[in-house]
C-alpha cells in the first residue's frame, strides 16, 4: 500500500501528458460562456467585487498567519470558489437563513461578519465568536440569521431542512440556504435531509460546490453521474448546474432558487462547478492532483473574470479595481495586527457555555 | 434498480437460471417446470405465512412480531427465479431479502420446518432461538441475514458484490427493500457506492405504498422509486409487482444484462 502511495506521489510532476489523459470530463472547466448582468446596478456590482476581493485578501493573510504558526487548527481555502460564497449570499434576503460550510468565509462577509471577528476566531482569541474555544468557521450568529457549520459533512442539510420547516410553521417567508461539497453528497445525511425537504416542499436551497476533489477523492470516484444536477429529478425537485466561477451566473441561479422556494415550489439543488485550487486544508500539498487541471482552472479565476467584465462593461477601470485590492490589503493588515494584540481566553472560560442557561 | 408497480400484464420473454448466463446471451422463455415452480413458491409462501400469522400468532406461540408479504409474493418469487444456486461458492449468487420476502428463503432452500422453528424461538430455527421472525439468514443458502435497520442491507449487498468483482466471478448480489427504506441514508450511501464501483448488484424495491403508517406520497416526491436510479447514473425500471411475469422479465433483464456482464 505504502509503495503504491509513494509511486503515485511522484507521478503528477513526472508524467504531465499521462496525467492529462487521466482528467475525467467532469473535472474539466465547463464551456466558457460570457458573463451576463442579471439586472444589477453598478453600485451592487462593485459591492460584489469588493466582497470577492475581501474574501481573497483575507484568506491570503490567514494563510500567511498559518505559516507563521499563529492559526489554531485548520485553515480551508476557498481560492477560486469565492464567487460561489459571494454570489449565493448576495442573492438572499437579509432574513433568509444561511448556513456556511468551511469554504464559505465570503458568505459570512456578505452577511456583515467583520473581518476582525474572523481573524480573532482563527487566532483563537477571547474576543472571538467562540471565545477562543473553537477555530475555523465553527460559529453561528443568530442576529445575522447565520447557522453555524457542522464538521461532519452533510449533517447541516437536515438541520437546514428543519430550519426551513420551522420558518414555514411560523408563517415566515424565509428561505434556508446551505452548502455541501461534491464529497458530502455521498453521505446519508445529504439524502435524508434533501428527501425530507422535497417531500415537505420546503424552501431549501442546497448549493453543491463541486470542486473536483473531496480531500483526495476525485469526483469520478465519488458519483457515477456527469453532473450533480442529475440528482434533482431523483428527489422530484428542481435542479440546475452553473459555472461556479461566474459570480453573476451563481447569483442569478440562487435568486431563481430562492424565488421558487418562497413561492412554494420546494427545494432546489444548485450545482456550482469550480475547482479546489489549494489542498483540502493548508497542511495538504495535494500531490494527488494533476497539475494541468489546476492550471486549466487558474485560467478561470472568478475574480479575474469578474474584473474583466467590469472593465469591459465600463463599470470600473483597472486602476479602480487595483486600488480596491490595495486598500483592502492595508485595512486587513491593520485588522490582523489588532487581532494579534488581543488576549487568549482565560482558563475559566473553558467552563462557560458548557450547560444551557449558564453564562 | 427496480421498483414494482404500474400495470403491465405480459407473460414470457424471461428465462431460467439453470444455466449460467454469458454476456449478451438471449434469455430463454420459462418452461412449464419453471411456471409450476413459480406458482408453487407463491402458494407455499402464502400458506406458510397464513399458518404463522392467522394460527400460531393468535395462539400465542410466536415469539416477537410477524411481518407478512401477502399480495407481494410475486415480487419475491419473480425476482428469486433469477438467483443462481446449486453451483458452489464461486458460482452461486447472494441475496439480501427484506422482511416481506419469505419466498426467497424458501426458494433458497430453507425448509418450512426451520422457518416455523425460527418464529417459535426453537433451537431448530435459523438463529437457534436467539432471534425471532424474519431476522434470519444462512450463508449456506447464500442468504444474508435481514438487518432490522431498514436500508442497512443495501451497503452490505454492495459489499458482497464488491467481493465478486475482486474475485473476478460473474456472480450477482440481489438486494430487496421497501419504499420506506429508500429514504434512509444507508440506502443512499450503498446505492451510490455500487454505482461508482459499477458493482454487480440488482436492487429490488418492494413498493407496497406504506412504510408502517407513512404513505409513499409522504415518503418521496418522485412518482416511482425507479426515478431515483437516474440520480446515481444507474438504469432503473418499474414493473407491476402483482404480475410475476413482469417481475421475472424485469429482474431477468437486469441480472442477465447489466449486472452479470459488468
Amino acid at each position: 500500500m505504502s509503495a503504491v502511495l509513494r509511486r503515485s506521489r511522484k507521478s503528477p510532476a513526472k508524467d504531465g501528458p499521462a496525467a492529462r489523459r487521466d482528467i475525467p470530463p467532469g473535472m474539466r472547466p465547463p464551456p466558457l460562456e460570457p458573463m451576463r448582468n442579471p439586472g444589477l446596478s453598478r453600485a451592487r456590482l462593485l459591492d460584489m467585487h469588493r466582497f470577492l476581493r475581501l474574501n481573497r485578501v483575507l484568506e491570503d493573510q490567514l494563510s500567511a498567519l498559518y505559516r507563521q504558526g499563529k492559526i489554531v487548527g485548520g485553515l480551508y481555502s476557498s481560492l477560486g470558489q469565492e464567487s460561489i460564497s459571494v454570489g449565493t449570499a448576495c442573492a438572499l434576503e437579509p432574513g433568509d437563513l444561511l448556513a456556511p460550510m468551511i469554504r464559505n468565509i465570503g458568505s459570512l462577509l456578505v452577511r456583515g461578519v467583520p473581518p476582525l471577528s474572523l481573524f480573532l476566531q482563527f487566532l483563537a482569541r477571547h474576543a472571538a465568536p467562540t471565545a477562543g474555544k473553537d477555530g475555523t468557521l465553527h460559529f453561528d450568529d443568530p442576529g445575522r440569521s447565520i447557522i453555524g457549520p457542522i464538521s461532519v459533512l452533510g449533517t447541516l442539510i437536515p438541520v437546514m431542512t428543519g430550519a426551513a420547516l420551522a420558518a414555514r410553521m411560523r408563517g415566515e417567508s424565509r428561505v434556508a440556504l446551505t452548502y455541501i461539497g461534491d464529497g458530502g453528497t455521498s453521505t446519508g445525511d445529504f439524502h435524508e435531509g434533501l428527501n425530507l425537504a422535497a417531500v415537505l416542499g420546503l424552501p431549501l436551497v442546497l448549493v453543491v460546490e463541486n470542486n473536483g476533489y473531496a480531500y483526495s477523492t476525485p469526483v469520478d470516484r465519488q458519483f457515477a453521474v456527469d453532473s450533480l444536477a442529475e440528482r434533482g429529478p431523483a428527489y422530484g425537485i428542481a435542479s440546475e448546474s452553473v459555472d461556479g466561477t461566474d459570480v453573476l451566473a451563481v447569483y442569478a441561479a440562487t435568486q431563481r432558487a430562492a424565488a421558487r422556494g418562497r413561492g412554494g415550489g420546494g427545494p432546489t439543488l444548485l450545482e456550482c462547478r469550480a475547482f479546489r485550487r489549494r489542498g483540502h486544508a493548508e497542511h495538504d500539498d495535494m500531490w494527488y492532483v494533476p497539475r494541468d487541471i489546476v492550471a486549466a482552472w487558474e485560467q478561470r479565476d472568478p475574480i479575474d473574470r469578474f474584473e474583466s467584465f467590469l472593465v469591459e462593461q465600463g463599470h470600473a477601470t483597472k486602476g479602480d479595481l487595483r486600488s480596491v485590492e490595495e486598500n483592502l490589503a492595508a485595512e486587513l493588515d491593520e485588522t490582523a495586527r489588532q487581532a494579534l494584540g488581543s488576549p487568549y481566553p482565560p482558563p475559566e472560560e473553558t467552563l462557560r457555555g458548557v450547560y444551557a442557561g449558564g453564562d | 434498480m427496480l421498483a414494482k408497480e404500474g400495470n403491465r400484464h405480459r407473460p414470457g420473454g424471461g428465462g431460467l437460471r439453470a444455466v449460467p448466463a454469458r454476456a449478451g446471451e438471449v434469455l430463454p422463455a420459462p418452461d412449464d417446470a419453471a411456471l409450476l415452480k413459480m406458482l408453487y413458491s407463491m402458494k407455499l409462501t402464502r400458506a406458510l405465512e397464513f399458518r404463522i400469522e392467522r394460527k400460531l400468532y393468535r395462539q400465542g406461540k410466536i415469539v416477537g412480531g410477524v411481518y407478512v408479504g401477502r399480495g407481494q409474493e410475486a415480487i419475491s418469487v419473480g425476482a428469486a427465479m433469477h438467483i443462481r444456486r446449486g453451483g458452489g461458492q464461486d458460482v452461486d449468487d447472494i441475496v439480501s431479502p427484506s422482511h416481506r420476502d419469505m419466498a426467497v428463503f424458501l426458494m433458497q432452500g430453507v425448509s418450512p420446518q426451520r422457518i416455523l422453528a425460527q418464529y417459535m424461538g426453537r433451537a431448530a430455527g435459523l438463529t437457534r432461538g436467539r432471534d425471532g421472525n424474519m431476522h434470519m439468514g444462512d450463508l449456506r443458502h447464500r442468504l444474508v441475514a435481514f438487518i432490522s435497520h431498514l436500508g442497512d442491507s443495501v451497503p452490505v449487498a454492495a459489499g458482497c458484490a464488491l467481493t465478486f468483482r475482486l474475485r473476478g466471478t460473474d456472480q450477482v448480489s440481489f438486494c430487496f427493500f421497501g419504499e420506506g427504506a429508500t429514504s434512509r441514508g444507508d440506502w443512499h450511501e450503498g446505492v451510490n457506492f455500487a454505482a461508482v464501483q459499477r458493482l454487480p448488484v440488482v436492487f429490488i424495491c418492494n413498493n407496497n405504498q406504506y412504510a408502517y403508517s407513512t404513505h409513499v406520497s409522504r415518503q418521496m416526491r418522485v412518482k416511482q422509486v425507479s426515478d431515483r436510479a437516474r440520480g446515481y447514473g444507474l438504469p432503473g425500471e418499474s414493473a407491476d409487482g402483482n404480475d410475476p411475469f413482469a417481475v421475472f422479465d424485469a429482474v431477468g433483464r437486469r441480472s442477465w444484462s447489466s449486472s452479470r456482464s459488468g
